[in-house]
């Protein structure tokens, strides 16, 4: 990438590679993983936060990757929904998503996902109203949002039947 | 058709959820040229409602490493002028060329692209170039009264616009009640959550277009014809589409211009549009103003119906609402008049958005019906039934079926209508509660389709058809039909659209790619059946009368049972039949029937409202549709849900502002457009009657994407009218309308 005059050296683990690139110090995280590493699963739908297509875990916690300078990610630990799951090899929310049909277009499903993943780990409550709070920065304008709950209630459960078993 | 199929109806899964849930599924911007990366395009927008531009000052730029290139009018004959949009081959969303001259018709028109190696330096670049204008006179508030006024005839199915019959006046004159009233809906915007996008590869004179396009023929011949070269060279590719509600069906010139760019500077070029973009440069609902009046009788009997729709259209797009098609068609009047007129502005253009007319249109028709129930002293859904009719009133035709009746009362009884009481009666806590409800309906549409049936030595079946899956469900619906008229699995048929050079299918549109491909399967399914019984008997097997089924890596016709690779010579590895149907319904030049096609519902809302701050929530929407055969009750059901939930956004949340002096929309963001999200939607109850209608095509399907929008933003304003007591004539409805008047 020679374009920019001025470059910056990071290193950063995705998916559990570890690259060393020159990145443009304009770079988003979202574009550094899109257009740099070709990992296109992450969806860019507004660039400005407020959509939720990229989200992205960085060190375990979910992040809008639009919002992030690529150049703060030196030395952090990205996963991405290419480190998920694969489509032979799927995820269990990945199985419930095309179980409950949570998604139609599905562009913002990475970020539905990614979203989900992360926020099983968050302090939320168990019912609906809480998986419907901590899903409400992904929108998903084909309106699959009931399948979404639906879909994350049942790994939720699952995972809880595994802890109490 | 076996009405008990394993197949049709079923919930299957989305055969292509694998893809989408793991990221593995391309859309526009996500394809890359077969060989080294693409360079970025980033587009030059005017910020004049109207003038010329005089000069682009492009000194900031050529000091940019990476910068490569700025095109614009200034270059020439980059794109060939584009005389009549629609010239049978292409429909596109604006009448004009991109780069044609130097004129500005609105802000955010597209004046000019930077081509650069990285997105970030083409950000840059775009920002760095300083456009010197000429301004002129601009006609943007929407009451301007320089502003030319038009009444076009007919809309772009070939429905007539202005639409008279019997004496209104007489009408009014027998009338006991008499409801007039203006409603009034705003600027939408579709907002896919996918930008448009487009990747342009140019090999010689062949040019591959990954494009983010709701109909990739369509989109082929606009590029071609704009490129000056042969469609035949020419190949759209969009095996995903994130979502498109209108702004992706017709060609938009962002799409030339990529194509331009890319062959100005021999290299693939893509553009992605920002969100910002997205608001000017595809299209959107344009505000209605509509004057609804509606009289009738003692009994409740319409004795009279006027709908006059004012909007406007751009200089250079001819997009009219059509709010009152419906109207003209739905309750049985014989005193009725309909009108549509628009004023020209220098706004950017409209275009469809998910149900064009009928859900603006139903807002205010059925927004005056719940009024009028309300002054007789009616329930409303007694007064939709006691104006039901069986004759299409445009025509005179029979429906070919029409089971709305059905609606009304399954509807009823799920959302618990009884429970309804006098307006602002109902408290529960800190909550007003109140119930409404609305007809929805949409029109049938089929267009001319082909496809191509292959069966491999595997016995796997393939079916292909240029048409797209842009959520819909279609890649699952296409390999449901197939294997239905194959006695198989849908995990037998692999599903090959998303291209171009497949045989020809309509755009994503209309709801019709259901119905369209249904004559086509069923006609490509019957020629590869009558092939492989040919080859049968070339082989000297007698196959019998019964269906031919493939399964299992067989062909088999009752008690013969031949191996697919032994069926299939081995030099030829595949047996191919094409078929289609050259039909059309629904637009002007159609099948000649004496049967009218729609698809009807009804749709019942209740809403809570916090009676301190007026704050509105719908913990439950009822819809129940009579759309035809259901092909796929899982993926059918998630569309009623999309619809619903565009109309909860519709009823309570878009809105998009524009600035009267300047022309610019003052909020085109996610962050100031608000969408529902997912803690706004809560109990959504759908059924469908899933009754088939064979008239219309061998599968029975009618559309779905369209209807579940329909009808939605009035049942949620009637419903608010009977909470409170208060009726809101516009939308959205916010809680501001409600504050002052709120029963304590
Ligand atoms: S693209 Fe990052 S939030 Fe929308
Ligand atoms: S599936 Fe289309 S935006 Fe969510």
């Amino acid at each position: 990438m020679a374009a920019s005059a001025h470059q910056l050296r990071i290193d950063l683990t995705v998916n559990g590679t570890v690259h060393g690139i020159d990145i443009d110090p304009r770079t988003t995280l979202l574009d550094l993983l899109r257009e740099t590493l070709d990992l296109t699963g992450t969806k860019k739908g507004c660039n400005h936060g407020q959509c939720g297509a990229c989200t992205v875990h960085v060190n375990g916690k979910r992040v809008l990757a639009c919002l992030t300078l690529a150049a703060l990610c030196d030395g952090a630990d990205v996963r991405t929904i290419e480190g998920v799951g694969t489509p032979e090899k799927l995820h269990p929310l990945q199985d419930a998503f095309i179980a409950h049909d949570g998604f139609q277009c599905g562009y913002c499903t990475s970020g539905q996902i990614m979203s989900a993943l992360a926020a099983l780990e968050e302090p939320w409550g168990p019912d609906d109203a809480a998986i419907k709070e901590a899903m409400s920065g992904n929108i998903c304008r084909c309106g699959a949002y009931p399948n979404i709950v639906a879909a994350v209630q049942e790994v939720r459960k699952s995972a809880e039947g595994g802890r109490n078993a | 058709m076996n009405v008990n199929s394993t197949v049709i109806g079923k919930p299957i899964s989305r055969v292509d959820g694998r893809l989408k849930t793991t990221g593995a599924a391309r859309y526009a911007a996500d394809h890359r040229p077969v060989e080294g990366r693409p360079l970025h395009a980033v587009l030059v927008k005017s910020s004049i409602a109207s003038g010329r531009i005089t000069g682009f000052d492009l000194s900031a730029l050529q000091s940019m490493s990476g910068f490569v290139r700025f095109v614009s009018h200034l270059d020439g004959a980059l794109i060939r002028t584009i005389k009549n949009p629609v010239d049978g081959a292409f429909a596109a969303g604006e009448e004009y060329t991109p780069f044609e001259n130097d004129r500005v018709h609105f802000v955010g028109q597209h004046i000019g692209l930077v081509v650069a190696q990285t997105l970030e330096v083409a950000e840059a670049a775009a920002k760095a170039v300083v456009v010197d204008y000429e301004t002129s006179a601009a006609r943007i508030e929407f009451a301007d009264p320089t502003a030319e006024v038009r009444q076009p005839d007919l809309y772009n199915t070939g429905e007539e616009l202005q639409v008279s019959r019997g004496h209104v006046e007489a009408g009014l004159v027998e009338a006991v009640e008499i409801v007039k009233a203006t409603y009034t809906t705003p600027i939408e915007h579709h907002n896919p959550i996918e930008p448009s996008a487009t990747l342009a590869v140019w090999d010689g004179d062949h040019l591959t277009i990954y494009d983010a396009t709701q109909g990739s023929v369509n989109d082929k011949n606009y590029v071609a014809f704009g490129m000056s070269v042969d469609p035949k060279n020419v190949r759209v590719l969009n095996p995903f589409i994130g979502g498109g509600f209108g702004c992706k069906g017709f060609t938009w010139p962002h799409t030339l211009i990529a194509a331009a760019a890319a062959r100005a500077v021999e290299q693939p070029v893509l553009l992605v549009l920002s969100r910002k973009d997205m608001y000017t440069s595809c299209g959107h609902r344009p505000y209605t103003e509509q004057e609804v009046t509606l009289a009738a009788d003692a009994d409740g009997v319409l004795t009279a119906t006027r709908h006059r729709t004012q909007s406007y259209r751009s200089l250079v797009g001819d997009h009219v609402e059509p709010c009152g098609m419906t109207t003209a068609m739905l309750y049985q009047c014989d005193n009725l008049e309909v009108t549509h007129s628009v004023r020209v502005l220098n706004r950017p253009s409209g275009t469809p958005l998910r149900s064009p007319g009928e859900a603006p249109g139903t807002f205010a028709l059925e927004s005056a019906m719940d009024e009028l129930a309300e002054k007789l002293g009616m329930d409303p859904v007694d007064l939709r039934r006691r104006n039901h009719t069986d004759i299409d009133q445009r025509n005179g035709r029979k429906w070919s079926s029409k089971h709305l009746l059905e609606c009304y009362d399954r509807g009823a009884e799920k959302i618990g209508w009884g429970r309804r009481k006098a307006p602002g009666q109902w408290r529960d806590g800190n909550d007003l509660v109140g119930l409404g409800m609305a007809t929805a309906c949409y029109p049938g549409y089929r267009m001319p389709t082909q496809t191509r049936l292959t069966l491999d030595r595997d016995g796997t079946l393939h079916v292909g058809v240029a048409v797209q899956d842009i959520g819909t469900g279609l890649y699952t619906v296409l390999a449901q039909m197939v294997a239905e008229r194959f006695g198989t699995s849908p995990e037998n048929v692999r599903v090959l659209i998303g291209d171009s050079d497949l045989p020809p299918g309509p755009l994503a549109g209309g709801s019709m790619t259901t119905a369209s491909v249904a004559a086509a399967v069923d006609d490509g399914c019957r020629a590869l059946s009558e092939k492989l019984r040919a080859r049968l008997v070339d082989m000297g097997h007698t196959p019998g009368n019964e269906p031919l089924v493939i399964d299992g890596g067989a062909l088999r016709s009752g008690p013969l049972s031949v191996p697919a690779a032994e069926v299939i010579p081995t030099d030829v590895h595949e047996i191919v039949a094409e078929g289609g149907s050259d039909d059309t319904y629904g637009f002007t030049g159609g099948v000649e029937t004496d049967k009218s096609f729609y698809s009807f519902g009804a749709i019942f809302a209740e809403v809570r409202i916090d009676r301190d701050f007026g704050i509105i929530r719908v913990p439950k929407m009822t819809g129940v549709f009579d759309v035809g055969r259901v092909i796929n009750a899982k993926t059918a059901r998630s569309q009623m849900l999309g619809g619903m939930t565009f109309g909860i956004g519709m009823a309570l949340m878009e809105e998009t502002f524009i600035d009267d002096k300047t022309g610019r929309f003052v909020n085109p963001s996610l962050g100031e457009y608000y969408v529902p999200v997912n803690a706004d939607v809560n109990e959504f109850d759908v059924e469908m009657l899933d009754i088939p209608d064979y008239d219309f095509n061998p599968f029975g399907a009618r559309g779905l994407g369209e209807i579940s929008n329909v009808g939605a933003s009035a049942a949620i304003a009637n419903a608010v009218y009977n909470a409170t007591g208060i009726r809101v004539r516009h939308l959205p409805i916010r809680l501001d309308d409600l504050l002052e008047d709120l029963p304590r």
